[in-house]
């Protein structure tokens, strides 16, 4: 599984300047918060839990269910 | 909206009542319209399925200082610049005029190889991304890539050069005017 992320090309950026000079319009911005959390997932994927955050007592030895994807997974 | 067949990471959408344009960054989004009354309401729909910061007019992104006013668009990367050059050590330096000496002529091995060759290399690596809105120092910067497989002393030397060279104008940037045509002018010097 491989989780494309998008990254526009410095060029299409550049294009959005000198068009927007052109038309006169004006440039706008927006952030998305916790993007690394957006991804949406097709498959069915487990993780192994992280150090420091085990879950303790008769739960132990599970793994984790993602439900999202998470930044850069592959 | 339509996604670019150029570039997967522009949207677009054209209709009578205007045409609306967003490209995406990883988590940066930037977009441009021709009616404000579009963009609202884009904006609207996006918080909807994402949480997001609204950071009104573009201003900062990747690196890259937007100024936006009635003479038109002034792109700078001044921050970057500067932080290059206090990473350097080189803030202090005197600056010099050209990014390279015309007549120096640069060979594959020349002088002492480097003993960190990885520094050249990120060195080299930043002033690329420095290009983008300083192509004053594309040819310069062209040259000392051709040695990224093993820089010797005389190379870095040329990138100190460069360096310098940006210690003098660390704000120069692109500015798109509002001139109302979109042909190429051409500028000479003929003496």
């Amino acid at each position: 599984m491989v989780i494309l992320f998008l990254s526009g090309k410095m060029v299409s950026v550049r294009l959005f300047i000198a068009m927007t000079t052109l038309q006169r319009w004006s440039l706008y911005q927006l952030d998305v918060k916790n993007a690394f959390l957006n991804g949406d997932l097709q498959e069915e994927i487990y993780m192994e839990q992280r150090p420091g955050f085990v879950a303790q007592g008769k739960s132990s030895g599970l793994v984790c269910h993602l439900r999202k994807s998470l930044y850069g997974l592959k | 909206m339509t996604r670019s067949e150029a570039d997967h990471s522009v949207f677009y959408r054209h209709s009578n009542a205007g045409c609306i344009y967003l490209v995406v960054y990883v988590d940066d989004i930037v977009l441009t319209d021709s009616d404000h009354h579009d963009i609202s309401q884009l904006k609207q729909h996006i918080c909807h399925h994402f949480q997001t910061k609204d950071l009104g007019k573009l201003r900062y992104f990747l690196g890259i200082e937007v100024a936006q006013s009635n003479h038109g668009i002034i792109i700078s990367q001044r921050k970057y610049a500067l932080d290059l050059l206090e990473e350097t050590g080189l803030l202090n330096f005197k600056s010099v005029e050209t990014p390279m000496d015309p007549n120096a002529k640069l060979l594959l091995s020349q002088g002492e190889l480097l003993s960190d060759p990885e520094k050249y290399r990120r060195l080299v690596g930043k002033l690329n991304y420095l290009t983008i809105t300083r192509p004053d120092i594309s040819f310069a910067v062209n040259v000392v890539s051709q040695f990224l497989n093993s820089p010797c002393v005389d190379h870095l030397n040329v990138v100190t050069c460069i360096l310098k060279y940006i210690k003098g104008s660390p704000g120069k940037g692109i500015l798109y005017g509002h001139n109302d045509h979109t042909g190429v002018v051409c500028y000479t010097d003929a003496d």
